[in-house]
This record gives C-alpha cells, structure tokens and sequence, in this order.
C-alpha cells in the first residue's frame, strides 16, 4: 500500500512538475552563484590591487625625492607594521641581491604577478601572493605584494554558502513538491471517488467544494453542473418514456376496444368498412405521435446544422400566416401581420417553416372565437426577433414554463386532439437555432418571443 | 405502367406489388440495390420505388449511378417516419419523397405525379382542362374565356392540381407544392383552401372542375 502510494505520488502531475521545477529553480541557483563568486573574487582581487599600487607609487615617489636610502628607511618602517592586512616588500640591487624587506619568491619579470609557495613555518600550507615589480632608476627593483589568503577565505566562505543555499533549494523543493502532490492527490482522490460512485449508478452523488473557488473547485463546479445536466436528461428520458407508454397505450387500447366491437357488431360491408376507416385514422394519430417524437430527436441530435443556410424568414413567416388565415377566419379569429421586408437568418428552412406554423396553428386552437392574433417579424441592430401574440386565455403563470416540455398540455386543452408534442418540437428547433423562446403572459392573452441569435443574415450588394 | 419496387421487406415490397398489380400496373420487384440496378438496365421503368435501408448497395450510390448513367428514370423514396435526416442531396426534380408507413393511396398519387412530371414538359406554360384555362407566366385563370380573379396562393393550388389534371393529388403533396410544409399540420388548411376555389371556377357554368377523393386528396376533371 505504502509502495502504491509512493509510486502513485512520483507519477503524479503535480509532482513531475515540482521535480521540473526544482531541477530549473537548481540550475539557476548554480548559474547565479557561480556569476556571483566570480564577480565577488575579481572585486577582491581588484581592492588587493589597488592597494598594492598604492604602496608602491608612494615609495616610488620617496626614491625619486630621498634616493636609495630614503627607500629604504621608508621600506623598513612599513614591515614593522604588523597590522593583519600589510604588505610585503623587497628591495633589490642591479645585480639581485636584497637591500630590504623579504618575499619568499622573487619574480622574475617586472610587472604584476601571481606565485604559489609553500609555507615552511606552518603546515606546508600552500599560499598565494600578488606581486607588483616594478623597475626604478639606477637598476635598483622594488617589489610590493600582499598574501591573497584572506582574500582565499573570503572566497571559500561564499562558495559554503552558495553551496548551502543550493542544496536547501533542492531539500525545500524536493520535499514541497511531494507535500503539493499529496495535498492534491488527495483533492483529486475526493474527485476520483464521486465519479467512482456516480458510474456505479448514485447519480445523486457530487464532488465536494472547498468554497476557495480555486481551479479545482471550478473544476468540480464544472463537473457537478454535467452532473445535474446528465441526472436532468435522465429524468426527462424516464419521464418521456412513461409519457409514451400513457399516451400511446390510450389510443392503442382504443383502437382495440373499437376493433372488438365491429367483429361483434357489425353485420354489413359497410359496417366493417367505417370500422376499418376509424381504425386506420386512429392508427395514423398514433404514427403521428411516433413521427413527432422522433422527429424531435433527430432535430436534438443537431446533425441538421451541417445544412444550415441564408433562409428568407420574411418569405417563411408570411407563407405560413397566408396558409392559416382561412382556417382563422373560420374559427372566428382574426390573424394579423406585421412582416419586415427582407429579413434573412442562418438555419434550415423547412424547420422554421415547422417552427413558425407550430406556434401560429397553436395559437389559432387553443384560442376561442373573437381572439386577435398578431404575428409580427422584425429586425434591428439587436437582432431578428418574431413574436405570435394573441388576447386569448393565457395560460396560468405557473404552467407558463412547462408549455414546452414534451407531452405537456394544459387541463383544457385536454380535449382537443393533439399530441402535446408540437411546442416540444417548437423548442428542439428552437434550441437548433440558437433561438431564445419567451414566453410572456399578456393578461389577457400570450405573447411567444423567439430572439435568433445569429442575428440577420446581410446579403452581399 | 411499369414500375420497379426496391424493397428488401418482402412483405412490403408483396403489398405494394399487389396493390399496384391489382390497379393494372406492371410490377418488377427487386430485393437489394444491386438486383435493383440490374433490372433497371435491362428493361424499362415509368418510376422507380426505392426503399431507403437498401443492404448490399447503398442506396445514395444507386441514385447516383443511376443518374449518372443517363437513365433519367423518376425515383420515389420512402423515408423513415419523422425522417428528416433521410432527404437525398442531389435528387432533383425526378424525385420525391414518401414517409414510411404510408397510405396506399398517398403513394399512387405520387407515383402517378412522378410519372406524369416526366410525361408533360415542365416548362409549358399555358395549361388547359375542359374549358378551364391558366397561363403559368402571365398568371391568369380564364374559364370559357371569362376571367377568373384568384389569389396567389389560390392560383398556385389550382395550378398543381391542373399539372396532374386526372389523377389524384394528395393533401400532402399540396402541402409541399404550395406552401412547402414538409410535415402535416393538426389544422385541416389544405380543405380550407381548396373549398374556396370552387366558388370561384365554377359561378355561372354549373359543372363543378375540382371533386374530392374521400381521404386521399383531390382532382381535377372535366366532366365531358
């Protein structure tokens, strides 16, 4: 189990990308330090060489005035001083040999050098000197140098601590990296299980929030959102599939009823032939049903966009109104229009067709005699929008949202015919289209608004 | 007529056989697309009854090849009830569509439409049936040379009824004609409209053009 997890925690995300991180944040620590120890040694270097040119101008200077003796006299008194940072010093004749002072190497060429030696009186130690030589008049040579061993310790003391910061960046990193990844794996483990269970069939289960709205609790927002969307659709697919079941096992058991009786009773031809008439009407009715639902899932499956096209709306709307003002007139209602020229959108043209004939012949049957309907189409900078408005009953506020769902019918409406399926139908174009559907209630009467987003469609010239 | 059924439900492809067979027609039946384009080489049909599940060849390809072949022969294609994904891209004017399961009567119509459409030259402009007169471009209705005043609408419900004068034209298929309703509305729009015409064509003159075909459609015929 232990092994598991320490290898589930190396495979981890989160923790390969700590580990790159590390090694990157390492890399630049080792660049930079280096940078830096470099710098802090040429600087080092540089005071040591500043220092020594000083002593040696000011000696020059004492030679050039005081000659010979006066160098030497001021030589000697600077290696009495013992202070921890003094300098060495040598005079030498023209033919080599030592006037003053003391280095335990003699270079060999004038001008600025460095020389290891070993230290006899310690522990054959290994020191390094900076020497400056420079030749003055009358063949006489004075060379100043300085021990660089303070200068070593300092840049031993930097390269420690360069290196402890590197291996402490390693050990932070190292063991932040695994701290994040449990943290993590343990959020994501949460995620895991819910998921686990909601494949076992607990639709009802979501992911926890932490309520820090960070990535992963959008995530599981997100999630939890398909979530309620998928237990939705299973809802509305058991609720439909109970729907088919009660709206069609009524006409079939119809039919059958009816089909019984005229074996019973029927005694002509022309009995049989009404029977078989009625019965192959109610057959229809019941295809009708099937033809609608399947209709909607095929529009759902959204296969028809790749069909998509400039439609002519203005053309669709007044077709449709054209077609239905006799069958209002004869129901004693008036069908108004109200058309802008010209207004095209993106869609298929059969379907708006459908659409707007659905909601036009929707209005003139669930209205009484004497009702206006109006049907007015517009477009504007905000978009197209149509709208079927009539001063009929309306419909109770609280049935308004549930006109559009599948098998719904009003309690008084009930007794027209009808599959309760042409606002569904309605919607899955609708909703095909992109088409935002209102539903106001006027008091007295219903307004349906359908907004189309993708807005006109601008015909070129 | 002679007419091919492409149909691999033999018990379909057999009810649509008998009730042709039984009208006078000549039946050849064909159980999959490749018998099907077989016969359609060897002989010759007035139209072509397609199944749209065809096995063996698909059926778009058979489509195209027959097209593609020069043989113009008209198509009628059964969808797929609610099948609105079913419609062939690229059948023309020689072909139309026929939801299954269909009335009987609704796919005589529309074969004899399909064979007619063939038959007729499309683009006449001047069509004539008894005394009854109508002019495609100019848009006018004369009966026995009087004028007839009919709306847009009115005139192009009067002319698909005239183009297949004689035989029957279902509520459907003037549904589609018209006002292009690929579906059928619970209102009964297509009796609305068609109820008003008579008023119209037959005010003085007695015989009535337009007769009822109790519950498949209407047609257009003058009593001699």
């Amino acid at each position: 189990m232990c092994f598991v997890r320490k290898s589930r925690i190396l495979r981890s995300t989160v923790f390969r990308l700590a580990a790159t991180y590390v090694v990157l944040f390492a890399i630049s620590v080792l660049a930079l330090g280096f940078v830096a120890y470099f710098a802090i040694s040429m600087t080092l270097i540089h005071t040591v060489d500043a220092h020594i040119e000083d002593a040696r101008t000011a000696l020059q200077d004492d030679y050039r005035s005081g000659g010979l003796s006066r160098l030497l006299v001021q030589v000697n008194a600077r290696l009495k001083d013992h202070r921890s940072n003094a300098l060495l010093y040598l005079v030498l004749d023209p033919n080599g040999m030592t006037l003053a002072g003391q280095l335990p190497i003699i270079p060999k060429r004038s001008g600025w050098s460095y020389s290891d030696y070993i230290e006899k009186e310690t522990d054959n130690d290994v020191g390094s000197l900076r020497i400056l030589l420079t030749p003055l008049a009358g063949g006489v040579r004075l060379a100043v140098g300085a021990d660089l061993e303070q200068v070593e310790d300092a840049k031993d003391a930097v390269a420690n601590s360069l290196l402890s910061a590197f291996f402490a960046v390693v050990l932070f990193g190292t063991f932040g990296g695994i701290a994040l990844s449990l943290a993590l794996l343990r959020r994501v483990d949460t995620i895991r299980l819910a998921a686990g269970a909601i494949s076992e069939g607990d639709l009802s289960k979501r992911v926890p929030l932490r309520g820090n709205d960070d990535d992963l609790d959008r995530l599981s927002r997100t999630l939890n959102h398909m979530l309620d969307r998928i237990a939705g659709l299973m809802e509305s697919v058991r609720q439909v599939s109970a729907d088919i079941a009660h709206d069609l096992k009524t006409p079939l058991a119809r039919l059958r009823q009816r089909l019984e009786a005229a074996e019973r009773t029927s005694r002509s031809a022309e009995d049989y032939n009404t029977a078989i008439d009625t019965a192959v009407g109610n057959v229809d009715e019941i295809l009708a049903t099937f033809s609608a639902l399947l209709r909607i899932a095929q529009i759902e499956a959204r296969t028809r966009r790749a069909g998509f096209r400039d439609v002519d709306l203005s053309n669709i709307v007044t077709t449709v109104v054209e077609a239905f003002v006799p069958a209002a007139e004869d129901a004693g209602q008036s069908l108004a229009t109200d058309i802008s020229d010209d207004v095209h959108v993106f869609g298929d043209s059969e379907l708006l067709t459908q659409m707007i004939a659905n909601l036009v012949e929707n209005a003139i049957r669930h209205t009484p005699a004497g009702t206006r309907i109006a049907v007015k189409l517009r477009s504007d900078e905000s978009g197209v929008e149509a709208s079927i408005i009539d001063n009929g009953l309306g419909v109770p506020e609280s049935e308004r949202l549930r006109l559009f769902q599948k098998f719904y019918r009003l309690e008084h409406s009930r007794s027209t015919p009808g599959s309760g399926l042409g606002l569904s139908l309605v919607k899955a174009i609708a909703d095909l289209h992109d088409i935002a559907i209102e539903v106001q209630n006027r008091k007295p009467g219903l307004a349906i608004v359908l907004a189309f987003a993708s807005g006109p469609v601008r015909l070129p010239g | 007529m002679k007419l091919l059924v492409i149909e691999d439900n033999t018990e379909t492809a057999a009810y649509i056989a008998k009730g042709l067979t039984e009208l006078g027609h000549v039946v050849d039946h064909a159980a999959d697309g490749r018998d099907g384009f077989f016969l359609v080489g060897a002989s010759r049909y007035d139209v072509a009854i397609v199944d749209r599940m065809l096995p063996s060849r698909d059926d778009l390809s058979l489509v195209k090849k027959l097209r593609e072949d020069g043989v113009g022969i008209p198509i009628l294609f059964f969808t797929n009830l609610g099948g609105i994904d079913d419609r062939v891209e690229g059948l023309d004017s020689g072909g139309d569509y026929l939801d299954k399961p269909f009335a009987f009567s609704e796919l005589l119509a529309r074969i004899n439409a399909l064979a007619r459409r063939l038959a007729i030259c499309t683009t006449e402009t001047l069509l004539r049936c008894g005394n009854l007169e109508i002019d495609h471009l100019k848009r006018t209705v004369t009966r026995g040379g009087r004028p007839i005043d009919l709306q847009p609408r009115e005139f192009t419900v009067l002319e698909c009824l005239m183009r297949d004068a004689g035989t029957v034209v279902t509520r459907a298929m003037l549904l589609e004609m018209v006002w292009q309703f690929n579906f059928d509305p619970k209102t009964n729009i297509v009796e609305i409209h068609v109820s008003r015409l008579p008023s119209k064509l037959d005010q003085s003159f007695g015989t009535e053009l337009i007769h009822t075909v109790r519950g498949s459609g209407y047609v257009l015929r003058a009593q001699e």
